[in-house]
């Protein structure tokens, strides 16, 4: 350090470059954001992806189409049957399989218990940016009781791999049912304490109510699906408005941000949509298992499976968005092309409009409300 | 202990001050740093319960060797260091932290007699070790040259500037009402003549005395959480956003001093609010009554000079054996010893709440904590000490 | 929905509210504190594994045909066979599955003809080392039974070549004795 007697003209400020790196406690997996800060406050943000690409689009050439769907339960890891219902409902539409009325009952069984399960994932991990670590141990414990139950009805606890091209792999016996239902009630009885414990918590609202609001055009204008656009008040869930594997049979509200704590398409709204959201799924949960129809749980699908020449693009909505799958096809046994339409990919396109001029704490809390998961943005 | 040094005045009288104080002060030690070692047990266990499931149970019967195990690996672990932009503040600044947390503890009693140094300046001087502590953090955060340090250390300096002024008002009502800056003291003005009776018990604590008292316990124990960083003002070391914060860059026994000058520094705040505010060791279970004026250790060297002096071996033989079986003597070791009882008991469920409160509520974001110190906890105080002033000198 | 309330009142709403909610959260804390607990002491309790659990491979090898079936299922190729002879006469040398690549997704079991390939319910898998990833699931021949087996595969190719040399010479001489006629 140079001794300096003469007094400097006025103090030199610059602005820091600082990396929160791809291994960050909070950054929800390998996701490097670039922050330009002056002091606490952060001026701009950019992402930068690709730590996690597993180059799922080029294998998906090489594989055929049944090879693909274990590919697909990790793009989302976190909604893994939520991935390949998507995958399978694109290849029935354009092969023009006919899904058996029971197996679409326990897709949807096991999409919803998924959903329950990415929502508790969301929930825990969010309290956990915010500071409160308790909820994400009262989160994974319900967590659990799904995991268990999925366990028994695919054989996996994260990825399934249980929704198959014309159907689902296994049956569901009666004592699945029977877990599912004690779930159901735990899950009722708990979630007042998650809003005793977090929700309502006037620390937690301080830190989320006001902080990264995306409007209304912002969220349609940056191709925003899921609970990110939901909760800046756009109604839009594909379940509803184009729905496929009969969830037009069911009867269940689609959660919208009203701006309770704060301004309309703040972080809380977000947060307090897919809150929403797990009680809606069990619904829907109830309902199925309620009007279980009997019949298949598959179509017949030969052994070797070729789409006619064509594309088909089919959305669904996951817990993240709207996960499509884009599958171009020349007639032979592997695609000629698989393009996986990925929601949190656009979802984390808001962050650079959305972080200015916010503080570091603030960035923690936008981007763990934006609910990103890396295995769908890189695939 | 001074009372130890009053017997004796020879020419070599300096020789037992030095020797006296210096065991008092190992004594000391040992006990901050086992707050230290049992409360890192503790705090995972309570930790774990609150969450649904149980804590360290593998190491020793309940896991309570833990910290035995944890301290084992922090002393084996890599110092790790980077290329830092300070070596001497990078070195430095765990020695300052570990010093402002331990320091104190010369002051903060167990029992009327049971303390290192009755100082008159008693609260003012553990107050003031709080700033020496700062400084470490500072330094800590500035040393290392990475950003995320920085952060943390800039994050402190704000909260740090925030919470000192609220936290010395509400010691001040206790000061403007106590009338006195000696622990013992303030704990002897809340044993007697409070609500018209003559021997209060409970009534007598501080903060039953006064409206103003009350809040600014609940005021004190606000600024102490702040002070001492723990939830929800755990911003300079937040885990989820600034990696470690200010103690990012350190590894192995440097984060030792860290991690446990934390824990220190804990119970520094409790036994503080505990001596001030909720009676010390004037506590809920009574004491036996004992004279004025005197401590065990004149007693029993009167029983040594009585049996043949401190010249001979027999005399200190006999005369403790003597002064061990004496009724008085085993009156007053009772009484400090349920008087240390009560202080650490009440210490202790103030530590627990420490860490409740750690485990339930988020983190409040760097501005805010601004806004609760200056614009919530400074008014309230600031009416707080004019109450207090109020309340002596009317009443 | 944020009305714009005066400021005071807003501040003193603000620190109610804070009271009130660390309040609720706190005393929902502390009524855990005294609940059961959830955890499972591993390994002294073993979680219930359920029969569709998807885990190591078990493997028949008695009944598999070589049908190959399961290879040409598996998406990542994890499956490597040899074999000698075929059908009655088949002497399984290797069944490899490499499990740094397996997904455990099921499909080679669901190709497997005979049925003679299941995911079994053990899940503690663990090695230090690349190979010591790859298990070998078909039982070790000796040197002697594979020598064995080649020579009596050698000698039914030698006697169905004696057959059909035979049956070549018959159809020959028929074709002479008509030929003869």
């Amino acid at each position: 350090m140079n001794s300096t007697l003469e007094q400097p003209e006025s103090l030199r400020t610059e602005e820091l470059l600082v990396n929160m790196g791809p291994q960050h406690p909070s950054t929800h997996g390998v996701l490097r954001l670039l922050i330009q800060t002056d002091g606490e406050l952060v001026r701009q943000a950019w992402p930068h992806i690709g730590f996690l690409h597993r180059c799922f689009e080029k294998i998906a050439e090489s594989v055929t189409y049944r090879q693909v769907v274990p590919y697909t339960d990790r793009l989302d890891y976190l909604a893994s049957m939520n991935n390949a219902l998507a995958y399978c409902l694109a290849v029935e539409k354009l092969a023009g399989f006919e899904v058996p009325e029971r197996a679409s009952y326990l897709r949807i069984i096991a999409a919803e218990l998924n959903r329950i399960a990415s929502h508790l994932v969301f929930f825990g991990c969010y309290g956990l940016d915010m500071g409160a670590f308790t909820p994400f141990l009262y989160g994974f414990r319900e967590r659990e009781l799904i995991l268990s139950i999925l366990e028994k009805l695919s054989g996996g606890r994260l990825l399934y791999h249980y929704p198959r091209i014309g159907g689902v792999a296994r049956d569901i016996d009666p004592q699945i049912a029977a877990e599912i239902q004690n779930f159901i009630k735990e899950m009722r009885r708990v979630w007042p304490e998650y809003n005793r414990l977090l929700s309502e918590n006037a620390i937690f609202i301080k830190r989320t109510a006001n902080v990264g609001v995306i409007t209304k055009e912002a969220a349609v204008a940056y191709g925003l699906t899921g609970p990110c656009l939901r909760g800046s008040g756009v109604a839009y869930d594909l379940r509803r408005a184009h729905p496929y594997s009969l969830y037009e049979r069911f009867d269940f509200e689609i959660p919208i941000g009203q701006g309770l704590k704060g301004t309309l398409g703040d972080c809380w709204d977000r947060y307090w949509v897919r809150l929403l959201e797990m009680l809606e799924s069990l619904k829907i949960i109830e309902q199925a298992l309620a009007g279980l129809p009997e019949g298949q749980i598959t179509a017949k699908v030969p052994p070797v499976i070729k789409l006619p020449e064509g594309e088909v693009y089919v959305g669904c909505e996951n817990p993240r968005g709207e996960l499509g799958f884009y599958i171009i096809s020349d007639g032979k046994p592997q695609a000629l092309r698989i393009k996986v339409r990925a929601p949190s990919f656009s979802n984390l396109s808001i962050t650079n409009a959305i972080v200015r001029d916010v503080l570091v704490a603030d960035v923690v809390a936008i981007i763990g409300s934006i609910d990103i998961v890396l295995g769908e943005i890189d695939r | 202990m001074e009372t130890f040094t009053q017997l004796y005045n020879g020419p070599y009288s300096w020789l037992l001050y030095v020797t006296v104080m210096a065991v008092g002060g190992a004594i000391m030690f040992v006990w901050a740093a086992g707050m230290a070692v049992i409360w890192t047990y503790g705090e995972r266990r309570i930790a774990a319960f609150i969450q649904s499931r149980l804590g360290p149970n593998r190491v020793g019967p309940w896991g309570i060797l833990q910290p035995i195990a944890d301290g084992i690996k922090l002393l084996a672990k890599e110092d790790v260091r980077t290329k830092v932009a300070a070596k001497l503040l990078y070195n430095m600044a765990p020695l300052l932290v570990f010093i402002g947390a331990f320091m104190p503890f010369a002051a903060l009693p167990f029992s009327e007699r049971w303390v290192v140094v009755n100082m008159d300046i008693g609260l003012y001087y553990i107050l003031a070790f709080e700033a020496v502590e700062v400084i470490g953090i500072l330094m800590a955060g500035f040393a290392p040259g990475s950003k995320w340090s920085l952060y943390g250390g800039m994050r402190l300096a704000a909260q740090m500037l925030s919470y000192e002024v609220p936290l010395g008002l509400c010691v001040m009502v206790v000061i403007i009402l106590a009338g006195s800056l000696n622990l013992a003291s303030i704990v002897e003005w809340q044993s007697h003549n409070a609500w018209g009776f003559k021997e209060p018990w409970i009534l007598g604590w501080t903060i039953f005395r006064s409206p103003a008292a009350f809040l600014a316990f609940i005021m004190f124990y606000i600024g102490g959480l702040a002070s001492t960083k723990r939830a929800p003002f755990d911003l300079p070391e937040a885990e989820s956003e600034l990696v470690a914060g200010y103690h990012t860059e350190y590894s192995g026994m440097r984060f030792a001093f860290f991690f446990m000058a934390e824990y220190a520094s804990m119970y520094l705040i409790c036994g503080l609010a505990a001596v001030i505010f909720l009676g010390g060791w004037y506590g809920p279970i009574p004491q036996p009554a004992v004279p004025e004026g005197v401590s065990l250790v004149r007693r029993w060297s009167e029983f040594v000079a009585a049996a043949g002096g401190f010249g001979s071996l027999g005399g200190w033989v006999w005369g403790s054996l003597n002064a061990w079986a004496d009724p008085l003597n085993l009156r007053i070791l009772a009484h400090e010893a349920i008087g240390a009882f009560n202080m650490v008991l009440k210490a202790f469920s103030l530590y627990f709440i420490m860490i409740w409160a750690r485990w339930t509520l988020p983190r409040i974001r760097i501005d805010q904590v601004m806004h609760l110190c200056l614009k919530v906890l400074l008014p309230f105080s600031l009416l707080c000490v004019i109450l207090a002033l109020v309340q002596v000198a009317v009443f | 929905m944020a009305n714009k309330q005066s400021p005071l009142r807003q501040y003193f709403k603000d620190l109610w509210n804070g009271i009130i909610t660390t309040w609720q959260g706190m005393t929902l804390t502390g009524w855990y504190l005294f609940k059961p607990k959830v955890t499972m002491r591993y390994p002294e309790e073993k979680p219930v594994i359920p029969p569709s659990h998807r885990g190591l491979h078990i493997y028949e090898e008695n009944k598999c045909a070589l049908c190959l079936g399961c290879v040409a299922a598996c998406p990542v190729d994890c499956i490597s066979i040899e074999a000698l002879g075929k059908g009655k006469n088949r002497l399984i040398l290797k069944f490899d599955i490499d499990y740094s690549k397996c997904l455990f997704c099921n499909l080679c079991c669901e190709a497997c003809r005979p049925a003679c390939l299941h995911l079994g319910p053990d899940y503690d898998l663990s090695s230090t080392t690349r190979e010591g990833c790859v298990l070998h699931l078909a039982r070790v021949k000796t040197e002697e039974e594979i020598e064995a087996h080649k020579k009596m595969l050698a000698a039914r190719e030698a006697e169905r070549k004696a057959k059909a040399e035979a049956y070549q010479k018959e159809l020959e001489k028929e074709a002479e004795k008509e030929k003869d006629k």
